[in-house]
């Protein structure tokens, strides 16, 4: 049986080969020769509006240029939500073109409002050839969105058809924004709340207790430490973060060095650092708590027993919306033998901002 | 009598000298501040608006010194760099020139206050992004022997100006994206093995004079090309790529609302979870727009290949090939077989 199927295969083989490479070849031809032209995007297309505050009635001037030299009849202009010409359509709330009146035109003229609903608008005129200048359009009394910070867009198509159907020559959409001039202050804003102390006793930085931490009388001998309190939250979406700034502990022109690099406590050496770690040499400090789970202390300020001080380093941020994090800075100084004698002190900043 | 009387002044004094030395008033203060301000402010024109600060100490009274700080990106993130320092030179996007404020400002205890303030840009101002933030800094007491601490939270501030801007975002990066936990920066990849991919991210070079704010959606397709995810806003918290900046935005490719227990209390926070795909390989379309009111809109198209092969997949690939070529070689070898009994005979 195996022999008589390697006498078929050896006879059927080559014509069957022959005809598959045949049919192959003129599929390919017929293929690059009949298939639609794909549809391109419009260069240079942008849009103005005069007024951009939520719900305005105010003029939009849409601005594009033809890419595709072809017969346009139509130009259809399809107000969304969003520009992906895959999605669904979804007007963003309260704008409406149904009363838009087209008051001007340029590059390519000759257009009428052909077709018009709440968030469509299709300009119609004599199918006539497209040039390369840039075309504007202008449209009075189109309703904006309501709401502040609203994106939305205009999604382009033109069709040799005069009723915005049929096969698309060129494409693309247009962004627009609705912003406030002012913010309005009667609506609750979103807010920042951020206090610093020796210690913070609730979750509302309302009760807090001293602006100040004291190391006392230093001595080589032994390492000295204290702490204090970092407490933020926010309801912004973008989150925080904290950054300290200040300068090391000084007395006149004598100064006791900031650690620059994440080092351990050397008794006797000249240190001042601070980490916002629980430590146990020396036993200082505590890992953020709160329920603000998404605000983190940032490395190299999150390794316990190794502390640094450089001004302007960020020391701790969150990414989103935070509850309540309470933060514990730890300070620790040392100074050697023959450190002049004084009253050093400095101030620490903490500094928090919202990110972007 | 003398004696009395030198009692009394030495009494005095001591209690003269015990008041200047004590630290009186030793308290601090939490501020409530609006963490940011978007405005749109055209040539020529100028817009007055309020500032939100409230204090939080219901029983002192504080005063606070309002400065605007310019402010650049700091790397990929959207934590700003702020230009603390005096002798830093202006930035070209900075709002001093244009802004007006009252240096101080006096909270009583508890008290709330919109401090107003305004912005006039010039009528040949060109259009762009202009943003400096405003430092609320309460004024602490000095102390000796001390570390004095104090907290300033600040706001930025973000003033468009319409018109033709210069408008330029460059796509440098796009794909699957890994970060570790409490780590500010994660790793670029492809190849998943022993996990699903979770997030996507993609990095955008800023070469205009716009804080851009992108907006777009990312289609994720199988071999086959069927759709299998979309997602329909690829950047979700609306995040800025400040003038001069290489911006990461980071996506969930499925996202999902958590509830997070700590210290007792249950926290909602949004987290990427496992979209379930099937072991293969899957292309990332992503469509992105961006141009302020009165630019021309500019569009980025990108597609990102991510390979998702689990060790149990790998295992049944390995099982199946030796399997074929078990199959194959016993064939060849029947064959081969059939051919020398033939010539035998």
């Amino acid at each position: 049986m195996l022999r008589n199927m390697k006498k078929v295969y050896r006879s059927v083989a080559p014509r069957f080969s022959l005809v598959v490479a045949i049919l192959v070849l003129i599929g390919g031809i017929a293929w690059t020769v009949v298939r639609p032209a794909e549809a391109v995007r419009f260069q240079n297309r942008g849009m103005y509006i005069n007024s951009a505050r939520g719900g305005d009635t105010t003029y939009y001037i849409i601005s594009l240029q033809y890419t595709t030299p072809a017969v346009v009849g139509s130009l259809r202009l399809e107000f969304c939500g969003n520009p992906i010409p895959y999605l669904d359509c979804d007007p963003p709330a309260g704008l409406d073109v149904s009363n838009g009146v087209l008051t001007a035109q340029s590059g390519e003229t000759g257009f009428s409002i052909g077709q018009q609903t709440q968030n469509l608008i299709v300009l119609t005129r004599t199918p006539a050839m497209t040039g390369n200048a840039v075309a504007s359009y202008r449209f009075d009394n189109m309703h904006n969105p309501n709401g502040s910070h609203q994106d939305f867009y205009v999604r382009m198509t033109s069709h040799s058809s005069t009723d915005g159907t049929g096969p698309i020559i060129d494409y693309g959409s247009v962004t627009a924004t609705t912003t406030p001039e002012i913010e309005l202050t009667t609506q609750v804003p979103p807010i920042l709340i951020f206090c610093v102390a020796q210690k913070i006793n609730d979750d509302d930085c309302t009760d807090l207790q001293g602006h100040y931490v004291n190391f006392g009388e230093l001595s080589p001998n032994q390492t000295f430490y204290t702490s204090s309190e970092i407490q933020a939250r926010t309801n912004a979406q973008y989150g925080y973060s904290i950054v300290v700034t200040g300068t090391t502990m000084t007395s006149g022109y004598k100064v006791i060095p900031a650690i620059t690099t994440p080092t351990e406590s050397f008794p006797g050496v000249g240190q001042f650092g601070l980490n916002l770690a629980d430590n146990s040499s020396p036993d200082i400090g505590a890992d953020p708590t709160g329920p603000g789970v998404n605000g983190n202390v940032v490395a190299p300020y999150d390794e316990p027993n190794k502390f640094l001080f450089r001004s302007g380093d960020v020391v701790a941020t969150s990414d989103s919306v935070t509850r309540t994090r309470k933060y514990t800075t730890s300070y620790i100084v040392n100074v050697p033998v023959g450190q002049p004698p004084g009253v050093y002190s400095t101030t620490i900043t903490y500094v928090c901002t919202a990110s972007f | 009598m003398k004696r009395v009387f030198q009692l009394v002044a030495v009494l005095s004094l001591i209690a003269v000298i015990t008041s200047t030395v004590s630290h009186v008033n030793a308290q601090s203060t939490g501020l409530g501040v609006n963490p940011r301000k978007d405005l749109t402010v055209y040539p020529g024109k100028s817009v007055s608006d309020q500032l939100y600060i409230s204090n939080l100490n219901k029983n002192v009274a504080t005063k606070v010194n309002l400065t605007v700080v310019d402010f650049k990106a700091n790397g990929e993130t959207g934590t700003p760099a702020l230009q603390l320092d005096e002798n830093v030179p202006q930035t070209p996007w900075s709002l001093k020139p244009f802004i007006t404020l009252p240096k101080t400002v006096e909270l009583g205890p508890g008290e709330t206050k919109y401090i107003p303030f305004s912005i006039r840009i010039p009528e040949n101002q060109g259009a762009g992004s202009y943003y400096s933030a405003i430092k609320y800094d309460p004024q602490p007491s000095e102390g000796s022997d001390t570390v004095v601490i104090s907290g300033a939270p600040s706001q930025l501030l973000f003033v468009t100006v319409p018109g033709k801007a210069t408008e330029l975002l460059t796509l440098k990066k796009f794909g699957g994206y890994v970060i570790k936990d409490d780590q500010e920066n994660g790793t670029f990849k492809s190849l998943y093995i022993n996990s699903q991919p979770e997030k996507l991210a993609y990095l955008l070079q800023n070469g205009g004079n716009v804080a851009e704010n992108p907006s777009g959606s990312i289609q994720i397709k199988n071999i086959f090309g069927k759709q299998v995810k979309l997602i329909k806003n690829a950047n979700p918290r609306e995040n800025l790529a400040l003038i001069d900046q290489t911006r990461r935005f980071e996506v969930c490719i499925d996202a999902e609302v958590k509830e997070v227990e700590q210290d007792g209390r249950k926290t909602q926070v949004e987290q990427c979870k496992n979209p379930k795909f099937w072991p293969g390989v899957y292309r990332a379309h992503l469509s992105l727009f961006y141009g302020i009111n009165g630019s021309n809109t500019q569009e980025i198209n990108a597609t990102a290949t991510i390979w998702y092969l689990p060790p149990w997949f790998i295992a049944i690939v390995l099982v199946v090939l030796a399997m074929l070529t078990l199959v194959i070689y016993k064939v060849r070898k029947s064959l081969v077989g059939t051919k020398s009994h033939k010539r035998r005979r």
